[in-house]
């Protein structure tokens, strides 16, 4: 093998975002872009047009066009291309996956199907300081709570995940039943913190059994139960909400942690940005002598960088399609993956 | 004309064996169904859709919330459950392909079909929760013949 640079292109369409990142074998990640982050001018036409939600067709060439010129590079200097192939919506992830397919093949470059949570699961890669193999890596976010035995690239093991809502979907709606405005997540943490934690006290789903599942749909109908009986109490119903929130999450984390004898706790997605979650996982982490690890909250949510990498760790492997179809898998588990 | 039906359940485990009852009614219909579900947040409209959808042999259902929808496929059935909750545009829906969900012979149910008005498919039947604590009050209304057969076969 020769040391000649490789670049690959990243595509992510699974959801709401649109996102775009250029990985490469010598400087890392060089370049990433978001379109609800992008500055709409030039590549829109001048105006600024108002682009529905999802529509991720008049959203992801201009984002490309952007990051190349970020990276000052040209399209015939990427070598391989990655992207969102699932899950996902089949309409969102069509578009990520016609586009690389239509790209790669005019370049003569191969192509990959990534998947979506692995690139959670490697973004803290994309962060200087790193963690090693093996972790356990907890994915908060508004549609993901999951907890995950990672080994390796490609070594994956769901040890629980959410039988009905997620916790950031359960934050904000709460948030929406105190009358916040949706999503409210932050919004809820923040009255929360004028709350008094002893006035009530939210169950803790689960955590009487075994077993690494999570359930969150019944605190959010027990904020609203408690809520109809006592109106003037919003801050005290979000404290008592955020405390059983968070204490599940550490109680299921500790268990996961003792359960695979790992000392490396990640912790990815939106809700990570959470400061009670945060001050209960350092807690423990203390106490278990495990480091927690937090990538950036840009690198949290779905970005197009951390598909760049996933797909970028397995193209250098020489892992590739070998066909042209257009290929999606929008119910896709993370334990089908090939290790790499 | 609308055939209206009021019934009170006193428990969750009430709306989960009436959803079941629900799904059971629905297994023999070979036309689509689309059932429309109405009620403010933790009235327990996924809690029934649940229920309907584990009848048929799904164990996990997740929220559709973030999704947008989920779908539930094996040899017998098609069921697609949708959540409109966080449309900001009807528009939307069309982004995700709604039209290659309207197949014959498929289920759907809807959460927040109001927000997706104009792109999401008709009701058969349109089923509201209200209510606090454990108890709920369930109205169902039938819109079309298949809506009707439904509602007779859930009542008898």
């Amino acid at each position: 093998m020769s040391t000649k640079v490789f670049i690959t292109l990243g595509i992510e369409s699974s959801c709401d975002e649109t996102g775009i990142g250029l990985y490469s074998s010598e400087k890392g990640l060089i370049a990433h872009q978001l379109f609800s982050q992008v500055e709409l001018h030039a590549e829109y036409g001048g105006v600024v047009p108002e682009l529905a939600s999802r529509d991720h067709i008049q959203r992801t060439l201009p984002l490309i066009k952007a990051v190349l010129s970020e990276a000052e590079l040209q399209l015939s200097d990427i070598n391989g291309i990655a992207y969102t192939a699932g899950p996902g919506l089949a309409g969102a992830l069509l578009v990520g996956s016609s586009i690389a397919k239509s790209l790669a093949w005019s370049l003569d470059i191969p192509s990959l199907a990534v998947h979506h949570m692995e690139g959670h699961l490697l973004a803290p890669l994309l962060e200087e300081t790193q963690p090693e193999f093996p972790f356990v890596a907890l994915l908060v976010s508004g549609g993901h709570t999951m907890l995950v035995d990672v080994k390796g690239i490609g070594k994956y093991k769901i040890l629980g995940e959410s039988l009905d809502d997620a916790v950031g979907e359960a934050f904000d709606k709460t948030a929406k039943i105190l009358g916040l405005s949706y999503p409210g997540g932050p919004a809820l943490a923040a009255l929360a913190e004028q709350g008094d934690e002893t006035r009530f006290k939210f169950p803790r789903p689960m955590t009487d059994r075994p077993g690494l599942d999570f359930s969150f749909s019944g605190l959010k109908t027990f904020a609203r139960n408690t809520f109809a009986k006592y109106p003037n109490e919003k801050a005290n119903i979000a404290k008592a909400f955020e405390v059983a929130t968070t204490q599940t999450l550490m109680i299921k984390c500790r268990r996961a942690l003792e359960q695979t004898h790992y000392s490396t706790l990640i912790v990815a997605g939106g809700v990570s940005a959470n400061q009670s979650l945060r001050k209960e996982l350092n807690k423990l982490g203390k106490k278990l002598a495990v480091n927690v690890f937090y990538p950036r909250q840009e690198f949290c949510t779905d970005n197009g960088a951390m598909i760049a990498l996933a797909g970028h760790l397995r193209l250098i492997k020489g892992h590739k399609f070998i066909t042209n179809k257009i290929t999606i898998k929008p119910r896709w588990s993370l334990e089908e993956l090939e290790a790499v | 004309m609308a055939i209206i039906l009021n019934t009170r359940l006193n428990s969750e485990n009430e709306t989960i064996s009436f959803s079941k009852r629900l799904a059971k009614c629905s297994k023999p219909i070979q036309d689509s169904i689309v059932i429309h579900l109405k009620g403010d947040l933790g009235a327990g409209k996924t809690t029934l859709a649940r229920g309907f959808i584990q009848y048929f042999g799904f164990e996990k259902v997740k929220s559709p919330t973030y999704s947008l929808v989920e779908s539930y496929q094996n040899e017998s059935i098609n069921i697609h459950h949708f959540d409109c909750y966080r449309l900001s545009d009807p528009e939307e829906l069309d982004y995700i392909g709604i039209r290659d969900y309207l197949n014959a012979g498929h289920i759907q149910l809807i959460e927040w079909a109001e927000i997706g008005k104009g792109f999401i498919a008709k009701a058969d039947l349109t089923i509201g929760l209200e209510g606090f604590d454990e108890q709920r009050n369930l109205s169902i209304v039938a819109h079309t013949q298949i809506g009707e057969q439904l509602l007779q076969c859930v009542s008898s």
